[in-house]
């Protein structure tokens, strides 16, 4: 990994108890519209215990999955959306030209065209933080610690707590971001 | 609900299968009954590992350096729990560009809730108060015209305000001026210290009674102490959490219980919703809102039936211990789920789990608003002291100052310039002794006596009133009758950051500076056990200033400047001169530090008349009180086991809601209008009491105000998720918006307060009943009906 590599993030759903401090944390560092933001908590609920939840009530905080087969890039005309060989999705704002396919293509609502830039908007995972040794503005402040990173190899797991897991947790995914939860 | 909502709950849905598929399943009981302590140091237990604090915090630094920023280290206090955090401002024009949690802070670790992200907004709103206000008109306080002000200069401010008080006092008494305040912002003592300096006996706050106030007189008869329920959650092995939901509203205390449910402490959280903090629980407790006092002494009895109790420290280190236990022997699990709607085996269950360990209360606010409120914190001590829990690790604990003065003392705020002739003068004084007398934290009035003496002029009128950082007109229950209650005022001066309700009420209005723009030393449990924090200005806005120098300015015009300090780091120096420390040399060393001691009571005894716990209280006792929690009578709670009422209970949800509707279509009230269950206990992690509404960040996320219902409770109203409801009482009404949520009780709705407008639901709480001995208006165990209303109503 070299010193520009960037991390991906993982979600710990047994510390997310669903109090969108991401969403406030990313609409503030990306300068979106107040209620805008790249990231977003949903609730799941089920027949109790379901992961995340021994009560059946369980969040799921929703942002690109950076997926191993993009539909987003896929589905772009211009090729202003792609998959880098780290396995990052990026979008290119000046090859772009807002024609919003992209949003509908993305399956998971995590890509969106704000209508003050006309632009596609997708979590990039704080690159500028990242590359300044500063960590994702949702990760540094999720009250729960329920945000942390971990490299392309999906080997190492940093900025999260993991010292005090009694066991490993399961971990799925359809991309680069990781969910766990015991 | 857009598309993309739609994808992300459907994509939430497969992230919650996949990972089942995985093998996770949700924490269970085998699993955390199974796991062993956690050996090793309790530092380095204490510190969950993130990457290193200060290479985080140097990064941060360099990167403001070269986008021409300067960083400010200081600490938020849009709540009291007061995190640390950095201010970034630029350079070129002293502008505050971003607020980001302090990654270097050992106490938060770097996070920051909505609250504190968005808080530049304080500094920049267009709303922002800015130059001292005086009113024009119209003359009547209450007037539906909109109110026509002129700016004026701090001086002809101040004057007229010292000017009308010392008019009123020297020719109606110092009683006939009252001096009321919000919730406690750092400055709070420093104003008390005012109103008794000035000798009024007419000072108090929205909140004391139904806010801290009840567990501060709870800490006090029971244990001795000024604040003695601090959780040492590093070491603890269960964690009851009672009617709070710290995820969202004290987050660093909920990143502390996460902590510990990883390390395998069970988690038992007492909810009548199934809250953020609830939804982690090994064991959640739906009761009935306002049954919290019967639940707790059903627990105890289990613990002493089974003589799971701590038999040493029982013998050794408490007082009234065959009191106690023939008084709620009779409150077997089934009886106790009668009267609390928890199953008697959960009962059991969670009685057994809290005894068996090392175990810890975290409860805050909703234990304050029941109709006991001081029994209710009673029993939840005495819960902690009969299992050993007191004064040892991982349990409940003492925490002290880390060498600095206090400004929490009788002494500090100047008590005893209220005479005892005076004293009598107070509203509720011979009623409600445990908050208007000396065992109060603040001696101070019952409110709700205090509102109607100002609305009828009985026994005494009061004339004029300063209202700092309080939104009276919302925050109090019973809102119709405080504004009636202003509307007599022959005087108001208001200090605050908004032209609140209650600014647009007063004839003179003071710019109060935001917490981004004061100096402070936070010494609170709230916001950490061991440590003392500060705040630094970071900014100025318009002729805004500290409420600290305002009152220091005041109280010069009053002839008491040499009791005040003019500029508020002179009072800083005073509180910190124990540690030899100025104001500024503690600002270069960020905090302060003590470690939490264990076992001092047990050493040198407790600080109650009998130097132990007292779970018969002599203290109590001599007041008039209840010495030991009584809870629901014997007699109308065996009337109610022997199922008197057991048609109601086993009514559905629908047939609730069915004859609510009939109810109000025929628009009588009648008892049967007010078929629910009703409190004003939900919070949300944007707002703190009735601030922040004015935010675009945060009110983005939660734009109304919303009121929580069972969703087949809501379906038999034809009410959809989203929709305007009234939530009506005898009292009054508040117009809200249902959220509907399957594990709420079908005949409970919870709303949340703090709004003004038409969904303020303090207007819906009348003054029927308050508790014995403290005067708390009872905000849990209310009735209510709701009705759909159309939105353009």
């Amino acid at each position: 990994m070299t010193d520009k590599a960037l991390l991906t993030i993982v979600v710990d759903l047994d510390r997310c108890w669903g109090c969108r401090t991401c969403e406030v944390a990313c609409s503030l560092e990306h300068g979106l519209a107040p209620g805008l933001s790249f990231i977003a908590v949903e609730q799941n609920r089920g027949r109790a215990p379901i992961p995340g939840s021994p009560q059946g009530k369980s969040f799921v905080p929703v942002f690109c999955q950076h997926c191993d087969d993009p539909a987003c890039v896929s589905a772009c005309p211009s090729g202003a959306l792609d998959k880098g060989a780290d396995g990052i999705v990026r979008a290119n704002p000046e090859a772009c030209i807002g024609c919003g396919a992209c949003e509908d293509a993305c399956p998971y609502g995590a890509l969106f065209v704000p209508p003050e830039t006309g632009k596609p908007g997708l979590c990039d995972l704080c690159a500028a933080r990242q590359l300044t040794g500063r960590l994702p503005a949702c990760v540094q402040h999720c009250p729960g610690r329920a945000l942390g990173l971990k490299d392309i190899e999906s080997v190492a797991v940093s900025g999260i707590r993991s010292e005090t897991e009694p066991e490993p947790k399961s971990e799925w995914g359809v991309g680069r971001t990781v969910y766990k939860a015991r | 609900m857009d598309a993309g909502k739609e994808k992300r709950a459907a994509f939430a849905a497969s992230v919650i299968q996949g990972l089942a598929a995985r093998g996770a399943a949700g924490r269970r009981m085998e699993e955390t009954r199974s796991a062993g302590i956690n050996q090793g140091d309790s530092e380095a237990r204490r510190s969950a590992p993130r990457p290193d604090g200060q290479a985080l915090l140097a990064a941060s630094q360099a990167w403001a350096r070269s986008e021409g920023l300067e960083v400010i280290p200081s600490c938020c206090f849009s709540c009291n729990t007061a995190c640390e955090l950095l201010v970034f401002r630029r350079k070129s024009d002293g502008r505050v560009l971003k607020i980001e949690g302090d990654p270097s802070s050992p106490v938060t670790k770097g996070v920051l809730c909505p609250k504190g992200l968005a808080a530049v907004d304080l500094l920049y709103n267009p709303e922002r108060l800015k130059k001292p206000l005086r009113r024009v008109g119209p003359k009547v306080r209450n007037s539906a015209d909109p109110v026509r002000w002129e700016e004026i200069s701090w001086d002809e401010a101040l004057d007229e305000v010292a000017g009308k008080i010392l008019g009123f006092r020297e020719r109606e008494g110092a009683r006939s001026v009252a001096f009321l305040e919000g919730t406690r912002r750092g400055w709070s003592r420093v104003y008390s210290r005012l109103a008794n300096a000035f000798g009024t006996p007419n000072h108090g706050a929205a909140g004391w009674a139904q806010c801290l106030w009840p567990r501060l007189v709870d800490c006090k008869v029971t244990f001795g102490a000024q604040y003695s329920e601090a959780c040492d959650f590093p070491n603890t092995r269960c964690i009851l959490v009672w009617g709070s939901n710290p995820a969202s509203t004290w987050p660093i205390l909920g990143a502390d219980i996460m902590d510990a449910v990883e390390r395998g402490a069970k988690l038992i959280v007492v909810d009548p919703r199934l809250s953020e903090t609830a939804a982690k629980a090994d064991l959640w407790l739906r009761l009935k809102p306002g049954a919290d006092t019967d639940l707790a002494l059903g627990m105890l009895n289990v613990i002493v039936t089974e003589k799971l109790y701590d038999q040493d420290f029982v013998r050794d280190w408490t007082s009234g211990f065959e009191a106690l236990v023939g008084d709620i022997g009779w409150r077997s699990p089934e009886i106790t789920q009668e009267l609390t709607g928890v199953p008697a085996d959960l009962v059991t269950e969670a009685a057994r789990l809290f005894a068996a360990a090392p175990a810890c209360i975290s409860r805050c606010v909703s234990v304050d608003q029941t109709a006991d409120s001081v029994q209710t914190c009673r029993a939840l001590s005495i819960l902690s002291a009969i299992t050993g829990n007191v004064d040892a690790p991982g349990g409940n604990v003492a925490v002290s100052l880390r060498g600095e003065k206090s400004q929490n003392t009788h002494e500090f705020i100047l008590a005893d310039r209220i005479g005892p002739e005076s004293l009598k003068d107070r509203s509720g004084y011979d009623t409600y002794p445990l908050l208007c007398g000396p065992l109060s934290p603040v001696p101070s009035n019952h409110m709700p006596s205090f509102w109607e003496q100002v609305a009828s002029g009985k026994p005494y009128r009061i004339k004029a009133a300063l209202i700092f950082g309080s939104n009276a007109a919302v925050s109090y229950t019973n809102s119709k009758r405080v504004r009636e209650g202003i509307g007599e005022l022959e005087f108001l001066a208001v200090c605050d950051q908004f032209m609140t309700e209650t600014a647009k009420l007063a004839d003179i209005v003071l710019p109060a500076s935001s917490w981004l723009e004061r100096d402070n030393v936070i010494s609170s449990f709230q916001t950490a056990n061991e440590y003392t924090v500060f705040q630094q200005s970071c900014a100025k806005i318009g002729e805004s200033r500290s409420d600290v120098a305002i009152i220091g300015d005041l109280a010069e015009r009053l002839g008491l400047g040499d009791l005040f300090w003019k500029d508020p780091r002179d009072l800083y120096d005073y509180l910190l001169a124990p540690t030899g420390l100025s104001f500024g040399q503690a600002l270069e060393k960020r905090r302060l530090y003590a470690p939490l001691v264990f076992g001092t009571s047990r050493k040198n005894g407790f600080k109650t008349p009998s130097g132990k716990v007292e779970l018969y209280s002599s203290l109590l006792e001599a007041e008039g009180a209840d010495p030991i929690p009584g809870g629901t009578g014997k007699e109308e709670a065996i009337k109610k086991a022997a199922g008197d009422d057991r048609a109601a209970k086993d009514r559905t949800a629908k047939d609730w809601a069915v004859e609510n509707l009939a109810a109000g279509a025929a628009g009588e009230p009648s008892l049967e209008s007010y078929p629910f269950a009703f409190s004003t206990g939900a919070r949300s992690i944007f707002f703190r009491h009735t601030e922040n509404r004015r935010n675009p960040w945060l009110i983005a996320r939660e734009p109304r105000p919303l009121v929580y219902v069972n969703d087949e409770t809501a379906e038999g109203l034809g009410v959809s998720d989203g929709e305007l409801v009234e939530v009506f009482t005898p009292a009054g009404s508040a117009l809200m918006y249902a959220k509907l949520e399957p594990e709420v009780a079908p005949d409970f709705v919870q709303a949340v307060p703090g709004w003004e407008g038409k969904g303020n639901i303090n207007f819906a709480l009348g003054w029927d009943k308050f508790a014995d001995g403290i005067g708390t208006v009872p905000m849990r165990g209310l009735r209510c009906g709701i009705r759909k209303v159309s939105d353009d109503r």
